[in-house]
């Protein structure tokens, strides 16, 4: 399942390469939020996540819920906005 | 009130202090050669602190050790044979209190042929007893408690103070490492009995070389497990090396790139253990050391 | 310890002080200095393009003080953008003050202006529900000993400072400038009128107001700790804004909110240090000679900074006094007198024991 979305102003992500998840960082808050997610670049300045299924060598696959979960509170804090393309 | 400048790197402090236990300790610990005793107008030091060893009215019979840092007087008084101990923790209060230069993280560092491994480990865990047992396999101590990481790299400053140690620890690591400088015990502590340990020649000879980091471990003592590795994912490590950090907060979008560019390159493992050269032989032979 | 004369400080702010000369054990006491002071960030962005040339500890420090004054800056502009909008729902005005309204102010007033806590004033009627949804949202009562609590509530009708649960930030929430027990409180309403909006939309004093209160809050103060820093922000708000119009609004502040005595003590203390010209109608030739005699030995003297490296002879005479000024300005006498005892008392018992055994909670060594 792919989500696509933009970051907020003030946050940086970074995605680990062994696939374990992402990072979210809020420079305004200093808050972190550790996600079970792998987020890769695409165009106009947005984001996927997908799970993570044979990305990088690796087949972890993110249950379903993992991802909505945090896509969840990632939303919630108001550090990404989605995208119903 | 006795004036000495304690020349450690990266930072140097000028302590003042009328406690002959301190003075003592001090010069058994860091040797002479890193005392100045007469300072000039020629020498500097990084930071200014004071213990200060006083009687105060209704503790007649109990005098108390003060540790103050500019003025600030930071902790609660201790009782004056603890007056060593808290200088220690006093100057780890300092540097982590005003250091932004660097990435911060409270952990312990060791380096063999300048590869490090960090040990982020909150009280407890058997840190300092893990330590020692690193330096007693020919590793450098480069930090006990105080990581100073160069911001987005995986550079470790060295700032080579003594290891504390406590209660059970001190007899083991008396036992590996004999030869070994020791302070005055301070008993009773709130951490409980507790020792200062001067680090190896070895790691005083290289106090001024950076190592880069390789590896994290977060080691856990447990009396009922011999030696139980679980390695860590990236984003593990990333999260106990974050909660390990005391400035990512300032240090802001340099302190995250900082720890996520750690947590990238570094293996991390978690260890229970209840043998500590277990965990150094595990850790030299992932790096190859005989 | 080093000494620096009074006259030394000053040409470090012009730009005149021979810093090339200073060994490095006089640097080492010049940090100090400056940083009790809460002066060293405003020093390191003075000197940032000569800063190359001093020793590499000090320009360490500097980096440091640097660093830590960009990151409180943009707390702080966090926190304002946080709170406008929930105190609005009870008050219409919302209004930084000091530090924090320097900061939202930008420019060279800003750079380097380092401070404990956030000071916003808002309605009388609005403080208590302020108060309420602020603990709401994790903040909570920073630890008074109870004395310092019960004062605050009961006769300076303000509530205690509130800090953050989570990002430690100090918030003191005023809904006047002086205590209105006093009987000297100014009608808010006046002052309130003096408000101008920052490039990011947020209230602050106006600049006229902002002087104004920064000499209310030097000269009416039981404690002068950061008076040398106070100055050195009223300087900077001179050089930026001093124009026909800001001394038309300042003395029609004045005629609606007060305190002419201490915006001339200001301005003068100002004019003394940093050489600034200020209009004769408010020179210090408006008070009284005698009066002005004792007001002058007290705060020529405390304004100094009140460090180990500066000489200033009867300075702790000069401080006690304008400790006890600041009391008798503040409060009826019979007040006066009862708070003097329980404080003083307190004062006493801290001197000898030591602050912390006040402390409620027990700091963590790590």
């Amino acid at each position: 399942m792919a989500v696509a979305f933009n970051l907020c102003e003030g946050v940086v992500l970074h995605s680990f390469c062994d696939s374990s998840g992402s990072v979210f960082y809020n420079d305004t808050s200093g808050d972190i939020l550790s996600v079970p997610l792998t987020v890769s670049p695409s165009e106009g300045g947005r984001f996927i996540c997908h799970n993570t299924e044979g990305l990088g060598g690796k087949s972890v696959i993110t249950p379903p819920e993992a991802v909505t979960n945090s896509i969840e509170q990632l939303v919630k804090r108001k550090w990404i906005t989605l995208h119903n393309a | 009130m006795h004036e000495v400048i304690l020349n450690t790197h990266p930072f140097s402090f000028r302590i003042h202090t009328n406690a002959p236990l301190v003075l003592k300790n001090l010069e058994r610990i860091y040797g002479a050669e890193r005392l100045n005793f007469s300072p000039n107008s020629n020498d500097f030091a990084h930071y200014n602190v004071s213990l200060v060893i006083e009687r105060k009215l209704g503790r007649l019979w109990k005098p108390q050790a003060h540790f103050l840092c500019d003025e600030i007087e930071p902790f609660v008084p201790m009782d004056s044979d603890k007056a060593y101990a808290m200088l220690e923790w006093g100057l780890n209060w300092v540097v982590a209190a005003h250091e932004v230069n660097h990435a911060i993280v409270h952990a312990a560092v060791l380096a063999k042929e300048d590869k490090a491994v960090l040990l982020p480990a909150p009280p407890g865990s058997g840190k300092s007893t893990t330590c020692c047992a690193f330096m007693a396999h020919g590793w450098r101590l480069l930090s006990d408690e105080l990581a100073l990481i160069t911001p987005n790299t995986l550079t470790v400053t060295p700032f080579v103070r003594p290891a504390c140690l406590k209660n059970k620890s001190i007899e083991v690591v008396k036992g590996w490492l004999p030869n070994s400088v020791y302070s005055d015990i301070a008993r009773n502590t709130h951490k409980g009995d507790v020792v200062h340990l001067s680090p190896s020649e070895h790691s005083w000879k290289h106090r001024y070389h950076d190592a880069v980091l390789t590896t994290v471990v977060m080691p856990t003592y447990n009396a009922n497990t011999y030696c139980d590795i679980t390695p860590l994912t990236q984003r593990q490590t990333f999260q106990q090396v974050f909660d390990n950090c005391f400035n990512v907060g300032i240090l802001g979008q340099e302190g995250f790139s900082t720890l996520s560019h750690a947590a990238d390159n570094l293996e991390g493992y978690q260890i229970t253990f209840n043998n500590a050269d277990e965990v150094v032989a595990f850790i030299e032979e992932t790096h190859g050391f005989a | 310890m080093s000494q620096f004369s009074p006259q030394f400080l000053h040409d470090i702010w012009h730009k005149r002080a021979d810093l090339t000369s200073l060994s490095a054990k006089e640097w080492e006491d010049l940090v100090l200095l400056l940083r009790s002071e809460m002066l060293l960030a405003r020093f390191a962005y003075f000197y940032q393009q000569q800063s190359a040339e001093f020793p590499r500890f000090v320009q360490w420090h500097l980096s440091n003080a640097r660093k830590l004054a960009r990151k409180q800056a943009k707390q702080v502009l966090l926190e304002a953008t946080l709170l406008t909008p929930l105190c609005r729902a009870h008050s219409d005005s919302v209004v930084f003050l000091k530090g924090a309204a320097y900061t939202l102010l930008g420019g060279e007033l800003a750079q380097g202006r380092v401070y404990s806590d956030i000071d916003l004033l808002v309605s009388k009627a609005g403080i208590n529900s302020i108060e309420k949804d602020l603990v709401f949202r994790g903040w909570i009562s920073k630890p008074l000993n109870d004395y310092d609590d019960y004062y605050y509530r009961q006769w300076v009708h303000e509530i205690p400072p509130l800090i953050h649960s989570n990002r430690g930030t100090v918030l003191d929430l005023h809904h006047n400038i002086v205590p209105p027990i006093s009987g000297k409180a100014p009608n808010v309403d006046s002052l309130l009128s003096c408000v101008t909006e920052t490039d990011d939309g947020l209230t602050v004093l106006s600049p006229a107001g902002l002087l104004l209160h920064s000499c209310v809050h030097l000269f009416f103060n039981e404690e002068q700790e950061h008076g040398y820093r106070d100055l050195v922000d009223i300087w900077l708000l001179l050089t930026r804004y001093k124009s026909p119009d800001f001394w038309q609004q300042l003395h029609e502040i004045i005629e609606h909110v007060g305190f002419k005595t201490e915006v001339i003590l200001g301005l003068h203390y100002t004019a003394q240090f940093f050489e600034v010209d200020i209009p004769a109608s408010l020179s210090r030739h408006q008070i009284n000679s005698v009066r002005w005699s004792l007001l002058d030995f007290i705060y020529k003297r405390t304004l100094l900074p009140n460090h180990k490296t500066v000489k200033v002879s009867a300075q702790k005479l000069a401080i006690f006094m304008a400790w006890v000024r600041g009391h008798w300005c503040k409060m009826p006498i019979h007040i006066l007198l009862w708070h003097f005892i329980a404080k003083g008392g307190r004062k006493l018992a801290e001197g000898l024991f030591g602050t912390h055994i006040f402390k409620k909670t027990v700091p963590q060594q790590q």
